[in-house]
This record gives C-alpha cells, sequence and structure tokens, in this order.
C-alpha cells in the first residue's frame, strides 16, 4: 500500500510519532511518505495516490495545530471533493483539557468526512497525561489500520 | 563536518540540534548545559502537575541521543571554559542560555524573608540545585504578582491540595510543606487592567477544576469596564464571577494595582498598592512572590543589552547565533522555540562554512585536560533513571537537588 502520513504538531510529539510509524509501516512492506504539514502545503496533496494517516495533536482550546491551518482553511473554503480518499486518524491530546480533548484530530476528521472522504477504522486516541507513549502505540495500530485499510478494498469513487 | 557548539539545553538548544542534523548531513552539533541534567525550564520552570507539557522532553531525549548530538552535561561556558576557547573549536556558536535571571520590582521591602523572586520560588519547587530551598512559615495569605502564566502556576502549586500532585515530580516533602500552611487566600495582583493580562486562556480556565479553590475577582467592575474588546481571558474571569463556589481557598484576581512595598518588620507583612486614582491598598500577606520576567545573562565575555542579545533574526554576528529566550526575552512558548530553531537552522545549514574545526573531539580533550567532569549523554540517562527509581508511589520523579547529588549518582 502507499500510505502518506500528514503531521499536525505544535511542540514535535506528532512528528516524533510519525517517524516511528513510518519505519513500522515500511517494515509491514508499504510505501510511506511523512508530510509535516506547513504553509504550502493545499488541499491539492489529497489527489496522491494511496491512503492518508493524521497524526495529529491539539492545542489552543481544541484547535488544530498551527501548521495545519493553511490547509484546513484551503479545504473549508474550496471544497473539493475527496471522495476517493481514505483516511485513519491518531489524535493525540491532554485529558487535562477535558472538555477540547482531542478536538484537533475530531474537527479535521468530521472535515474530511464532509468532504465525502472515507475513515478506516476508528480514531485512536492517545492521552499525554497517561502512562501510554504515542511512540509505541502509534506504530503498532498504524501497522493494524493498515491492514483494515488492505481488507477494506478498494475505494468505491 | 562543520561543526555547531549549542550552549543550554533548554527547548530551544535542544530543538536547534535536532533541526540542524535534520537540516543538514554535514553538521554535527555538541550541546552544552552548565547543569549535569538537560531541558532548562521544561524541568525547571514548567509546572510539576504539568507532566503533559513537560513530556516534550521525550523529544528532546532521542535528539540528545542522536547520532552527530553530542550532550555535554556540567560544564558552565564562561566558567569552564571561555567563549573564545569555545569559538576556536567550532564553525559556529550558538546562544540558547535562555534568561534566568528574574526582574525585581525595585520597591522597599523586597529582601524581607517572605518576598520570592518567580526563579526562586518556581526553581524551589522545582528543585532547581541553584535556588533555595522553600521555607514557608505560617502562610495564610499569598500575594502573587504579576499576569502572566508564571503568575498562575505559582498561584495554582498553592492552591492545589495534596492530593492533586499524585503523578506531579513534587517532592513529597515540598508537597507536605505547602499543606502544612494554614492558607486562606491566594491574591494573584497585575499592575494593568484584566484585558491586558497574559494569562493563556486554559491556564486561566483550569482554575475551574481545583478540589480546594474557589476564584473571585476583586473589583468585578473592573471586568466590564475593561471596554467592549471581548477576549477569551475575560470571558474566563465573567464566568468565575457568574458562578461562585465555596471552598477553603480562595483565589483572587486585582487588576491596575502598582506594588509600592512589602512591609513588615522581620518578615513580610503586608504588601502595599496603589490603584486607579492613587487609591491605596494593603494586602496582609505572609508569602509574596514576584513573577514579573526574566533577563539573559552575560555568557563568558559575550554581554546582553536590556535583557537580550541584539542580533538579527538570530544571528549576532559572523559564526554567531542566540536563540530563544536569549534572543527575544522571556516570552513565548515551547512549540515557538520549535518554529524558531526550524528557521534559524535553515539558516545556519546554508550560511555556517566549514574552517575544518574539531569540534566535539576537541572540547572533550579540553574539558579532560582541565579535569571538568563532563556528564555526557549516559550520565544524564543513569541520573534520569535513578530520579524515577526512588520517586514515591504517586510520584513519576524525585529530582536530585544539588549538583553533588546528581555527580554522586555517576560514581556508583
Ligand atoms: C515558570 C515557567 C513556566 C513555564 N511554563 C510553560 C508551559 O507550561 N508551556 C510552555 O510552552 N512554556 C512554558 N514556559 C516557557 C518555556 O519554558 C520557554 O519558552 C523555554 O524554556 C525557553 O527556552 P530556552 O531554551 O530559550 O531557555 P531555557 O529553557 O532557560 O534553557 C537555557 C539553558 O541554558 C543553560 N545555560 C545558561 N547559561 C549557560 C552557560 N553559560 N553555559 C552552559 N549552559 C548554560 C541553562 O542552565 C538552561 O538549561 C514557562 C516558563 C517559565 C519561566
Ligand atoms: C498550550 C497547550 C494547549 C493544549 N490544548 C489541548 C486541548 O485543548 N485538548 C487536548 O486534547 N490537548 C491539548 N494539549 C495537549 C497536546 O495536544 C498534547 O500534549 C500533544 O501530545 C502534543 O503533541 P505535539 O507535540 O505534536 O503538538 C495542549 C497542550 C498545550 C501545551
Amino acid at each position: 500500500m502507499r500510505i502518506t502520513i500528514l503531521v499536525g504538531t505544535m511542540s514535535g510529539t506528532a512528528e516524533m510519532v510519525a517517524e516511528e510509524m513510518e519505519d513500522a509501516l515500511r517494515g509491514a512492506g508499504h510505501t510511506v511518505e511523512t508530510l509535516v504539514l506547513d504553509d504550502a502545503s493545499g488541499p491539492e496533496l489529497f489527489t496522491r495516490d494511496g491512503a492518508f494517516v493524521l497524526c495529529m495533536s491539539t492545542y489552543g482550546s481544541g484547535n488544530v495545530p498551527d501548521n495545519v491551518i493553511v490547509l484546513r482553511d484551503a479545504l473549508e473554503a474550496d471544497r473539493p471533493d475527496l471522495a476517493q480518499v481514505r483516511y485513519g486518524v491518531f489524535a493525540l491530546g491532554d485529558h487535562t483539557y477535558q472538555d477540547t480533548f482531542c478536538h484537533g484530530g475530531e474537527s479535521f476528521d468530521r472535515l474530511l468526512a464532509s468532504l465525502g472522504a472515507q475513515r478506516i477504522g476508528p480514531i485512536r486516541y492517545n492521552d499525554a497525561s497517561s502512562s501510554e507513549l504515542p511512540e509505541d502505540v502509534g506504530p503498532e495500530w498504524v501497522v493494524e489500520w493498515a491492514e483494515a485499510l488492505a481488507a477494506s478494498g478498494e475505494p468505491v469513487a | 563536518m562543520r561543526h555547531v557548539a549549542i550552549i543550554g539545553a533548554g527547548p530551544s538548544g535542544c530543538y536547534l540540534a535536532d533541526q540542524l542534523v535534520r537540516a543538514a548531513p554535514d553538521i554535527e552539533v555538541s550541546v552544552i548545559e552548565r547543569l549535569p541534567v538537560p531541558f532548562g525550564l521544561v524541568r525547571y520552570g514548567v509546572a510539576p502537575d504539568h507532566q503533559g507539557t513537560k513530556a516534550v522532553a521525550r523529544l528532546f531525549e532521542r535528539t540528545l541521543g542522536a547520532e552527530r548530538v553530542r550532550f555535554f552535561g556540567h560544564v558552565e561556558v564562561g566558567t569552564d571554559l571561555a567563549m573564545a576557547e569555545l569559538a576556536a573549536l567550532y564553525d559556529a556558536v550558538v546562544l540558547a542560555t535562555g534568561a534566568s535571571r528574574e526582574r525585581k520590582l525595585g520597591i522597599p521591602g523586597e529582601t524581607l524573608p517572605g518576598v520570592f523572586g518567580s526563579g526562586a520560588f518556581v526553581g524551589g519547587y522545582n528543585g532547581h540545585p541553584d535556588a533555595p530551598q522553600l521555607r514557608l512559615a505560617g502562610v495564610r495569605s499569598a500575594v502573587v504578582i504579576g499576569n502572566g502564566n508564571v503568575a498562575l502556576d505559582v498561584a495554582r502549586v498553592l492552591a492545589k491540595a495534596a492530593a492533586e500532585f499524585a503523578g506531579s515530580d513534587l517532592s513529597p516533602v515540598l508537597t507536605a510543606h505547602l499543606a502544612q500552611q494554614p492558607l486562606e487566600t491566594i491574591h494573584v495582583v497585575g499592575r494593568r487592567g484584566p484585558a491586558a493580562a497574559k494569562f493563556t486562556t486554559e491556564e486561566l480556565a483550569e482554575f475551574r477544576t481545583l478540589a480546594r479553590a474557589a476564584v473571585e475577582v476583586a473589583d468585578p467592575a473592573a471586568l466590564d469596564a475593561a471596554g467592549s474588546a471581548a477576549s477569551p481571558n475575560l470571558e474566563v474571569l465573567k464566568g468565575f464571577v457568574a458562578n461562585p463556589v465555596q471552598r477553603p481557598v480562595v483565589v483572587c484576581f486585582h487588576f491596575n494595582q502598582q506594588p509600592t512595598a512589602f512591609v513588615g518588620d522581620e518578615r513580610l507583612e503586608g504588601v502595599e498598592f496603589e490603584g486607579p486614582a492613587g487609591a491605596r491598598q494593603r494586602l496582609a500577606a505572609q508569602l509574596a512572590v514576584t513573577c514579573i520576567g526574566y533577563e539573559t545573562t552575560a555568557c563568558g565575555t559575550l554581554v546582553p543589552q536590556r535583557g537580550v542579545f541584539a542580533n538579527e533574526q538570530g544571528r549576532i554576528g559572523e559564526g554567531r547565533y542566540v536563540i530563544g529566550w536569549a534572543a527575544h526575552g522571556p516570552n513565548g512558548t515551547i512549540p515557538g522555540s520549535r518554529v524558531a530553531a526550524k528557521a534559524l537552522a535553515a539558516r545556519m545549514a546554508a550560511e555556517v562554512a566549514d574552517h575544518q574545526r574539531a569540534g566535539a573531539v576537541g572540547l572533550a580533550t579540553l574539558l579532560v585536560q582541565r579535569g571538568v567532569r563532563i556528564v555526557d549523554h549516559g550520565g544524564w540517562q543513569r541520573i534520569d533513571a535513578a530520579e524515577r527509581t526512588r520517586a514515591a508511589s504517586d510520584r513519576c520523579r524525585e529530582k536530585f537537588t544539588s549538583v553533588a547529588a546528581m555527580l554522586q549518582v555517576m560514581a556508583q
């Protein structure tokens, strides 16, 4: 499978997790590229072949990280048809922020879904205040996610 | 290979090391830190009950252990070696030394026992080797001066009940000492109006979740007078006023109050303020903590001006750079350090020249000749492991609070 990992991060944790995911996916025979989103990231990136993994934290009061804002705003403005896009979500957050736990990942998931994209499997949440390290569980999760992706067949767009 | 020395292993130094080795395969980095332990204010500033924020240290840990990065702990530039010696060994030197000197108010009574600067108080509860042991006595009322996140941290650490420090790295001894104080009121006092407060809104809102503390605003009318400019902080403060709760400890926010004197005979007894139209008031206090900012200090022969090292987008001069709080003063967060590090790394990767210098190998040789006890990455890992191992069951870590105790671990 071709998989692109899209990284939304403020302090760099999601990037570290993505690097581990990349290694794990390669080890499982997939072709992987990691993109740390930036101001140059536009909606056209979703025309790439293959599926996407969002690896994204939450900041402010439930916001997406700053490096995701340009892409999010462009998707909201252009509303491209993403019916052929399949994706998974690894959302990093901290339950100390009770009311907005992982809202960054959740809101981006809702945005993609509203554009017709199809999420494979449930969102995988990670809580920075728990003992579960995202760089440990992220790679395990993503390999299983890729298996579910393969089992789901081709998109029906 | 091009050799870069970064002075200071705080967030700025660690992010920059990471970004430099990513930006150029021919750059090697030495991160030089005066303490045996890395991470700067992540370890010694960020509050002990915010472990989620301290978790960023895991990234820095990877960086310090990475290929082409070498950690030189317990090495102080300006003391163990001169800036000129360092400059002769590396193609570029970066100051990432932070801003460790707390600003003073410069008003009468500031040296009374019971008055702390934020550096001493925060360093104290975070176990910084240079900080005094926190010894409080009969604190019924505390005054925290300042309207930024450091003031909120100090107020929250005072306001929390002992049980709320489960999972933190606040030492159990200090937790008990704080819990022994007959605390009733914590005043958080700002010089300017509520709309000008520099609190991060989530940190202000966090006071809602405290077990034993209720929030009040001394002059609720000031919240409306603050003007039509809706600020998220104002909304949170109004929420506190609108939904009063009964709790044993009151955290009371005051605005537009200029401190004029700390008063007391042998110890602090109160703090005097001047408000709008010259109105004076005195708040009783057995503890006062001033959280009004920090400035950077000289690094060897390099001397800052007005609390920072003058720079042009991070460049001080030929082969000299500066980043973080040393470059722009005590504002800005950990994520901001990462963004700044990306930009400076790109610039340095493009413009640092290769002078065939000796780099880390030369530095190690010089320091060993001089008898400096270097704590390398492995040494820090042993200290780290020992701190975790000796922690109580409801603590994630029990820090060593002296350099001697840290070095002792290395000797074992
Ligand atoms: C009390 C407090 C709480 C904070 N809480 C948060 C928070 O919750 N979230 C957030 O995002 N930000 C927080 N911050 C801000 C954050 O800590 C800073 O943005 C960040 O640490 C600045 O990084 P720095 O690397 O520039 O400086 P520092 O972290 O201060 O690192 C400088 C390092 O340089 C070393 N050094 C200095 N001089 C020398 C020398 N001559 N030789 C060798 N080494 C030297 C020091 O020992 C230190 O380790 C807080 C700050 C404070 C003060
Ligand atoms: C200032 C700040 C605000 C945050 N806000 C939220 C939030 O609203 N909800 C949440 O779930 N996590 C929040 N977090 C936690 C981060 O999402 C979490 O620590 C994550 O692991 C950081 O990943 P990153 O380094 O990739 O940005 C916040 C963290 C900070 C420092």
